[in-house]
C-alpha cells in the first residue's frame, strides 16, 4: 500500500521533470557543447568545432564591451536607487493605516504591466513634442530648453534606468515590507522607552533587522537589471549608448545569424549572474534553505 | 499579519503627538505613492484621448479637451478605416489572452501536484531535484533561447501559441511550484493522515488539502498570468507574426507609425487593462505571493 501510494508521486512529479529536462536541461546541454562550435543560425548541420573561439570572440568584441558597461551602469544605479527608496518607502509604510492596503495595491500597478508598454508610456513622457517632461522641468527651472531625451547619449542611459527602477522599486518596497512587518512591537516600544531618536531607531533597530531582506532585494534587482532587454530596445532600439548584453545576444545570434558566438555570450551571462547569486548567499552568510 | 494594536484608555500627550506626526507621514507617503504609479499612466489615457491637432499644440495640455474617442475607435475597428491594423490588434489581444490563460493553467497543474509531492515526501534525490528547479528560476530564459529555437524549428512550432505557451509554462512553473510547496507546508497533515485512515487514496488526500491552499494557487497564478502578459523579448523571437501577443504587436506600431501617437496609447491603454484589473483586485493574492516568493 504505503509502495503504490509513492509510486504515484512519481507520476505527479512527472510533468514538472518532463518540462524540466525539456525545455531547460537539454536546451542548457546544447548551448555548452554549441558554444564551443561554429554554428550558423541559417544552415544548423554546417558546423564546424572551434574550441574556445566564440569564447575569444565574444571577448574581443567591442561591442559586447560596451553592452557590458552599460549592464554595469544599470545595475549600479538601479540597484542603489531601489535601495535607498525601496527602504524609505517601507519604513514609512510599515505601521498600517486606513488604505494602506488601497496604497499598496495602487503601488503594485507598475510591477504587474508589460515593460514594454511601460516604455511605450514613458517615451510619451519623454518626447519632446508631444511630451510632458520637458515642459515641467523648464517651468521648475531645471532645464533652460527642451531637451531631446532618448537621443541623447548623456541622457538616455538614465531615461532607460527610470523605466526600469518605476516597475521594480514597487517589488522591492513588498518584500521589504514583508520583513518589516514581523519586527517585533516590543523593540521598538523599548527603544522610545530609553528616548531613542528616529535616527537612532533606524540605525540601531530598523536597519539591521532589515539587513537579511536586502541581500534578496538585491539578489532580485540584481537578476531584473541584468536580464534588462525590453525597456532598452522598445525606447531606444538597438542603439549602442543604451545596448545591454542581452540585446547584444539577440543581434549576434538572431540578426549576424552567429548561432556559436550566441550562446558562448549567453552562456558567459548566465554564469556571471549565477557567480553572483553565490556571492550574495555568502554575503548574508545563509546557505539555500529549505 | 499582526493585528494592529488599539492603544487603551487614556492616550499620554506624547503619543497623540507622536500619532498626529506619523499620521501626516502616513499621508504624504500615500499622496506620493499614488503620483508615482497613475501620473505616468495618466499621460498614457490622456494621449489615447486627445485630437492628433490638439496633441501637438505646445505647451502640451494637461487635458484631452474636448476628448475623442477616434484612436478607440480606430484600433478596434469601429471607424472601418484601417481594416489591417485593427484586425492585427484585436488578433494579438487575443492572442495574449489565450496564451496567457492557457500557460497559467498548465503551470497551476503543474505546481499543485509538484509542491505538493515536494511538500509531503522525501526520497533519495528530491533536495536536489528542488534546488535544481530553483537554480532555473535564476537563469535566464535568454540562456536557453538558442537551442530552444531549434527544438521549436524541428517541431513547427515557432510562430505558434502553443510553443510560445510551453516556453512560459518551462519559464514560471519554478516559483509557482516553490509558492505551491510552501503554502502546502503551511497545512498540517493531521487531516490527510486521518483521511488516509478511513482508506481515502492520496487522489482524494489532496483534494482534501488543496481548499486549504487556495490562496496559494491564486498568488500562484495571478503571478504567472503577469508575468506572461509582459513577456516580449520571449516573443519577439518565437512568436513574432501570426501568433503575436499584444506587446509585439505595440512594438510595430511604434516602428511603422512613429507619429501614430494616439492610436498606440489606445492601444498601450487596452493592453494593460488585463493586467491592472488583475493586479487592483486580486491585489491581496499578488502581494501575499512577491512576499512570500522573494524569500527563496
Amino acid at each position: 500500500m504505503k509502495r503504490r501510494d509513492n509510486d504515484i508521486f512519481l507520476l505527479w512529479l512527472l510533468p514538472m521533470a518532463l518540462v524540466l529536462l525539456c525545455f531547460v536541461i537539454l536546451p542548457l546541454l546544447v548551448t555548452v557543447v554549441d558554444s564551443l562550435y561554429s554554428v550558423s543560425l541559417l544552415n544548423v548541420s554546417d558546423r564546424s568545432f572551434a574550441g574556445a573561439d566564440n569564447y575569444l570572440t565574444v571577448l574581443k568584441d567591442a561591442n559586447v564591451r560596451t553592452a557590458a558597461g552599460n549592464t554595469l551602469f544599470y545595475t549600479v544605479v538601479s540597484l542603489t536607487a531601489e535601495t535607498v527608496l525601496g527602504i524609505a518607502a517601507a519604513v514609512a509604510l510599515k505601521e498600517k493605516y486606513r488604505g494602506r492596503s488601497v496604497i499598496l495595491a495602487v503601488l503594485s500597478i507598475p510591477w504587474a504591466l508589460p515593460p514594454m508598454v511601460n516604455s511605450m508610456t514613458w517615451k510619451l513622457i519623454f518626447d519632446p513634442s508631444v511630451g510632458i517632461l520637458n515642459e515641467i522641468l523648464l517651468q521648475w527651472g531645471v532645464i533652460d530648453a527642451y531637451q531631446v531625451w532618448l537621443n541623447n547619449p548623456e541622457l538616455s542611459k538614465w531615461c532607460v534606468t527610470t523605466v526600469h527602477v518605476w516597475k521594480m522599486l514597487p517589488f522591492i518596497v513588498i518584500i521589504m515590507l514583508a520583513r518589516l512587518q514581523t519586527m517585533p512591537r516590543e523593540i521598538m516600544e523599548a527603544a522610545e522607552t530609553d528616548g531613542a531618536s528616529a535616527v537612532q531607531k533606524f540605525r540601531y533597530f530598523t536597519f539591521p533587522y532589515l539587513r537579511p531582506v536586502l541581500f534578496i532585494t538585491l539578489a532580485q534587482g540584481t537578476i531584473g537589471a541584468v536580464h534588462l532587454f525590453d525597456e532598452p530596445y522598445a525606447m531606444t532600439g538597438t542603439a549602442l549608448d543604451t545596448r545591454t548584453l542581452l540585446i547584444q545576444d539577440y543581434l549576434t545570434a538572431f540578426r549576424e545569424y552567429n548561432l556559436g558566438t550566441g550562446m558562448a555570450l549567453a552562456l558567459l551571462i548566465s554564469v556571471s549572474i549565477l557567480l553572483l547569486m553565490v556571492l550574495y548567499a555568502k554575503l548574508a552568510g545563509r546557505q539555500e534553505e529549505w | 499579519m499582526v493585528e494592529n494594536r488599539r492603544w487603551p484608555g487614556i492616550r499620554p500627550a506624547r503619543k497623540l503627538h507622536r500619532r498626529t506626526k506619523l499620521a501626516a507621514l502616513q499621508a504624504a507617503v500615500s499622496a506620493l505613492i499614488l503620483l508615482y504609479s497613475l501620473l505616468p499612466l495618466y499621460w498614457l489615457l490622456r494621449t489615447s484621448l486627445i485630437s492628433k491637432e490638439d496633441l501637438l499644440k505646445a505647451p502640451p495640455a494637461l487635458l484631452p479637451s474636448p476628448a475623442t474617442a477616434e484612436h478607440f475607435a480606430r484600433i478596434l475597428g469601429l471607424d472601418g478605416s484601417s481594416h489591417v491594423i485593427s484586425a492585427n490588434f484585436v488578433r494579438a489581444f487575443w492572442n495574449s489572452a489565450a496564451v496567457c490563460l492557457g500557460a497559467t493553467a498548465a503551470v497551476c497543474a503543474i505546481a499543485v501536484l509538484a509542491g505538493y509531492v515536494f511538500a509531503r515526501w522525501r526520497f533519495p534525490g528530491s533536495r536536489a531535484l528542488f534546488g535544481l528547479l530553483l537554480v532555473t528560476m535564476v537563469l535566464p530564459a535568454y540562456s536557453v533561447m538558442l537551442p530552444l529555437y531549434r527544438v521549436m524549428t524541428a517541431l513547427s512550432l515557432i510562430d505558434t501559441g502553443l510553443g510560445l505557451g510551453l516556453i512560459y509554462v518551462s519559464a514560471f512553473m519554478p516559483l509557482a511550484v516553490w509558492l505551491m510547496r510552501s503554502f502546502f507546508l503551511t497545512v498540517p497533515i493531521e487531516l490527510e493522515e486521518a483521511a488516509q485512515m478511513d482508506g481515502a487514496g492520496r487522489w482524494r488526500q489532496l483534494f482534501l488539502v488543496l481548499p486549504l491552499a487556495a490562496p496559494g494557487l491564486i498568488s500562484a497564478a495571478t503571478i504567472t498570468f503577469l508575468s506572461c502578459w509582459s513577456q516580449y523579448a520571449i516573443p519577439l523571437v518565437f512568436a513574432s507574426s501570426k501568433a503575436q501577443p499584444v506587446t509585439v504587436f505595440l512594438s510595430t506600431l511604434v516602428g511603422k507609425t512613429s507619429v501614430e501617437y494616439g492610436l498606440m496609447a489606445a492601444g498601450g491603454v487596452l493592453s494593460i487593462l488585463p493586467p491592472l484589473l488583475v493586479a487592483v483586485f486580486l491585489n491581496r493574492y499578488l502581494v501575499a505571493g512577491l512576499m512570500k516568493g522573494a524569500g527563496r
